[in-house]
């Protein structure tokens, strides 16, 4: 072949021994230097840093998905269930990258029919912890679940569980009492007391599932799951720890009797509609246990949970469909005339007053003239038991006259009030046992009223009127205690605490919370008065309860309120031989305690025969 | 003709037992031919059906042929020919301008239907051919600056027809074989390290009257970004420096003794774009760990020393400059490649010769340690 390109002939033309020697030296040190600092770099990423990329290209692939753990239900003393779940469907949403996230958000809010905005705000309180999913929506429709399936290409990181969403089977009854659950907020996080939640926690908010939510939550699981690049679980399905199903709880709560007294309260307030709520208490006289609590209105637990939108919420808080308060534990009212029990046991036991003494009401307190009584030129002469069958205002301002505030607060403390009854129920208040040391406080220290207690002043507290304010559970608990000669029980909701098969683990002993050892004759004067307040023609409740089949001690009251109409009261026992039940209703602005709060009680008391005696109430409503 | 055979002390040529072909050439190539099918299978488990898997093995077979032709033809006809493959290539470049096909934004392929033919890869080839045949036309060695700078002028079409396409990386894979070719032939180091600092600050005046100075060059913006985020892929972990940082991600996890063939999570599961073609280097380090990864990177050392042994040994210059040609290729893909996927290196598309899938790439290689078998070769025939 000829080579032309070549100039010179037979001759190899290349460099000579020496200069190859030298560039084949040079290019090996170049050669090795190169791959010195390869190697260099590889020993740097994969055994000095080895460890922290290990674990960063685990939360690349690895997601946990949590398995929430089923919560407890609440039963009544039954078994009937008030509280319990159902599998829903819930949208989660794994975020992956920006870009990503600013098509598929938008696109999801759309299907979801949210406002975009909405489901950003959800997302970025998930930042810095991507590799959880965010719950976006709860309890989705079918349609939206087709939609989303159907779309899932265009949704990366959008994926749908079943997850247990709470149900109430009962709607609203005892809504306020039991509660309901709601994802964890920003100042529940805060707080010390909630640190073991995580974001997106579904938690008690108010009642039972709040106070119980340590027992009814249970122990979540998760599993790792695997994803791909674009956080789609690929199907890996790493080791994974099963939940621990929470505790459930059963009642106190006669469900029959709860929907009695729920039904009294709203016709009651069906029938006053200027009246702004209604609350009842129901104990079982020997053992605390709360029979029926109920404030009205309530809300509607189910609508809340599955996501109402804050209009609509807003719209129904302002109209006065729902409210959230429990009036029987937070709800502060004057007592009016329903405190004349305390008032008398006060009165006997200090020997103020006897059995037999009468006294003579001339329509006002001789001591006081503008201290007048309810009825138009006075009772007469009157013995203890008369002025509480009729309610006599003179009579007791005589009491409060001999007694002075002092001695009534130191008996009003002993029978509960002014404290926390302790019901294992958040949010209970104190009340105000009103005192001379308590008005110096209150009004002292440059304040415009009298800091001291007047002379009318201690007559007046005699009979409900001035300065105190409990709630309607403070003075179920006072009946309670009258009924069971001086002994107060704690009001308890929960009787016991079951496992996820429905054994006891745990049993709660009714518990004596106070105690007024007085002479027992005492109460059973309290009580005979108590008695002929519904069985005697004079009694203020005797129209209501005349036929009542058992016989039924209770007191009326209406109480003068500064803020607005009077409110309603009636406290009351029974039966009489051997009281089993005490109660307390409370009509918020009802008026007068035997046209509008005395009906209520007797319908629960005939609620109560009917469940404890079906035959004898049969016979009753034959008759 | 009797040809002068070079004995170098520390380097023995025991011709017996070679039997005429480097087999450790031969063989080295042949491991990272093998160890390329279980990398790109596991790189492409996605795609279903082992479809890379069995194109790589067909590419494999076509490159033992390309390898096979190479040292069998006679490389000195090839060099003579050379003006003809530049004169054809430099068409097909031109080519690729209009019936080009696009993919990821550049235009670099012609289509045959089977095949996607990349000239720019040939140009490799081409380039290492025609540049032996000037080179070996001079009576001595270019040692000034002048006449070197002069010596790359015929590079100037096709280098810009490259550049054009876009394809920086293969226009800096051909300076660089050109520049290494220089250096065997016998221009003095200092010359070329003074025309490489040249090159460095002309660059960067480029660079500053683009970005600074607004002249409007033919710069493409993301070649500016991946040189920034190439070394600092954590500035932007979401953005331009994912995949650097991916591929980082992946390596590092490779620990000690890696996370075993096809279980590397960062490679299964995709978080790597283009780990099978430039970025496999990042599965090799995830999958074999650091101590199977450095006997990879030894059988890259054996591979250019071999070449280097070829290219000092020749019998004659051609061969000398065809596998020192060979070995700046190899050597700088390598360089360039391994070191961008751990982040030392700027990003610049260059696969990594034997390991990463690619049609043209794969041929181009093999031919190139062909020609070097070939250079051998052709010294113990010699010999003989």
């Amino acid at each position: 072949m000829n080579h032309g390109y070549r100039n010179r002939e037979n001759t190899p033309g290349n460099l000579p021994v020496r200069e190859l020697k030298r560039i084949r030296d040079y290019v090996l040190i170049i050669v090795f230097a190169c791959f010195l600092i390869v190697i260099g770099q590889l020993f740097n990423l994969q055994i000095v840093q080895g460890e922290k990329y290990r674990s960063l290209s685990k939360e690349n692939y690895l997601r946990i998905t949590p398995i929430p753990a089923p919560r407890g239900e609440i039963l009544d003393r039954d078994g009937e269930l008030l509280v319990t779940s159902r599998p829903a469907f819930t949208v989660f949403y794994w975020y992956l990258d920006e870009k990503e996230a600013a098509t598929t958000l938008p696109h999801l809010a759309d299907i979801l029919g949210m406002e975009p905005a909405e489901v950003e705000e959800k997302v970025r309180k998930y930042e810095g912890r991507y590799f959880e999913p965010v719950p976006i929506a709860r309890d989705i429709t079918p349609e939206i679940y087709t939609k989303i399936v159907e779309d899932a290409p265009n949704l990366p990181g959008v994926f749908i569980d079943p997850q247990p969403i709470r149900y109430y089977p009962q709607d609203d009854l005892l809504s306020t009492t039991l509660g309901y659950v709601g994802e964890i907020t920003q100042s529940q996080l805060d707080d010390p007391q909630w640190k073991d939640y995580k974001m997106g926690s579904i938690v008690g908010q108010q009642g039972l599932e709040l106070y119980y939510e340590s027992i009814l939550r249970g122990i979540n699981g998760g599993y790792q799951v695997e994803v791909d690049y674009r956080g789609r679980p690929t199907g890996n399905v790493g080791p994974g720890i099963d939940p621990e199903p929470g505790k459930s709880i059963q009642l106190e709560i006669d469900l029959d009797l709860q929907m009695a007294v729920e039904e009294a309260l709203k016709s009651a307030l069906e029938q006053n509609p200027e009246a702004k709520g209604a609350s009842a208490v129901v104990l079982d006289v020997k053992t605390g246990g709360v029979l029926s609590i109920a404030s009205v209105p309530g809300f509607d637990p189910n609508i809340l949970i599955s996501g109402i939108s804050y209009k609509d919420l807003n719209q129904k808080i302002t109209s006065g469909e729902w409210r959230f308060a429990n009036l029987a534990a937070t709800g502060l009212y004057p007592p009016g005339s329903a405190f004349k029990i305390v008032t008398a046991v006060a009165a006997l036991a200090e020997g103020k007053t006897d059995r037999t003494e009468e006294f003579f009401d001339p329509g006002y307190h001789p001591s006081a003239p503008t201290l007048i009584c309810h009825k138009w030129g006075g009772h007469g002469y009157v013995n203890i038991e008369e002025a509480l069958e009729v309610s006599c205002n003179t009579y007791f301002y005589e009491m409060g006259r001999r007694l002075g505030v002092d001695t009534l607060a130191e008996y009003c403390r002993a029978l509960g009030l002014g404290m926390k009854t302790g019901i294992d129920l958040g949010g209970e208040n104190y009340g105000t046992v009103p005192s001379t040391e308590w008005k110096a406080k209150a009004y002292g220290e440059g304040r415009v009223a009298q800091p001291e207690f007047l002379f009318s002043e201690h007559m007046m507290v005699a009979m409900g009127q001035a300065f105190h304010l409990y709630t309607p559970i403070q003075m179920a608990s006072v009946t309670q205690a009258v009924a069971n000669q001086g002994v107060r029980m704690r009001p308890r909701l929960v009787s016991k605490i079951l496992d996820s098969e429905g054994n006891v683990v745990e049993e709660f002993l009714p518990e004596v919370s106070g105690e007024l050892v007085v002479d027992p004759g005492i109460f059973d004067i309290v009580k005979a008065g108590m008695l002929r307040v519904t069985n005697e023609p004079g009694g203020t409740a005797y129209w209501i309860f005349h036929d009542c089949p058992v016989k039924v001690c209770g007191k009326t009251g209406t109480a003068q309120n500064p803020l607005g109409d009077d409110h309603s009261w009636f406290v009351g026992f029974g039966p009489y031989e051997d009281p089993e039940i005490a109660l307390a209703v409370v009509v918020d602005q009802g008026g007068s305690g035997s046209a509008v709060a005395a009906p209520v009680a007797r319908q629960i008391f005939d609620a109560f025969l009917a469940i404890t005696q079906p035959q004898e109430a049969e016979q009753v409503i034959a008759d | 003709m009797q040809r002068p055979s070079i004995e170098l002390p520390n380097i023995r040529i025991e011709s017996r037992a070679v039997r005429r072909i480097d087999f450790w050439l031969l063989g080295a190539v042949l491991f990272l031919h093998i160890l390329s099918l279980p990398l790109i299978d596991s790189a492409t488990h996605s795609a279903g059906g082992h479809y890379y898997l069995k194109r790589q093995l067909l590419l494999i077979a076509a490159s033992l042929v390309m390898m096979g032709l190479a040292t069998f033809i006679d490389y000195r006809d090839l060099v003579w020919l050379s003006p003809w493959i530049l004169g054809l290539n430099v068409l097909l470049l031109v080519a690729v301008l209009f019936i080009g096909r696009t993919a990821g934004g550049s235009t670099r392929w012609i289509s045959l239907g089977f095949f996607d033919l990349q000239p720019s890869e040939l140009f490799k080839l081409t380039a290492i051919l025609f540049a032996t045949r000037i080179l070996c036309s001079m009576d001595s060695p270019l040692e000034s600056v002048w006449p070197v700078i002069a010596f790359y002028t015929w590079l100037a079409v096709p280098a810009l027809l490259i550049l054009k396409q876009p394809d920086l990386g293969t226009t800096l894979v051909i300076i660089a074989i050109v520049t290494g070719m220089l250096y065997f032939s016998g221009t003095p180091g200092r010359t070329i390290f003074t025309l490489i600092l040249a090159g460095v600050i002309m660059v960067g005046i480029l660079l500053w009257l683009y970005l600074y100075a607004g002249v409007p060059l033919p710069i493409e913006e993301h070649w500016i970004d991946r040189l920034v985020t190439g070394f600092n892929p954590e500035k932007d972990p979401l953005g331009k420096g994912y995949q650097v940082l991916q591929s980082k991600i992946a390596i590092g996890s490779g620990t000690l003794w890696g996370k075993g063939l096809g279980k590397g999570t960062q490679n299964r599961l995709d978080f790597i774009p283009h780990q099978e073609t430039d970025f496999i280097f990042s599965v090799v380090g995830e999958e074999l760990g650091f101590v199977r990864t450095t006997v990879v990177l030894g059988v890259y050392v054996l591979i250019l020393c071999r070449c280097l042994i070829a290219a000092v040994t020749s019998a004659d210059k051609e061969g000398t400059l065809i596998a020192g040609g060979v070995l700046s290729m190899l050597l700088f893909q390598s360089m360039v490649n391994i070191g961008m996927t751990m982040g030392i290196m700027p990003v610049t598309g260059i696969p990594l010769p034997f390991l990463s899938y690619g049609g043209t790439a794969s041929m181009v290689n093999s031919f190139a340690i062909g020609l070097v078998l070939n250079v051998g070769w052709k010294r113990h025939k010699i010999l003989f």
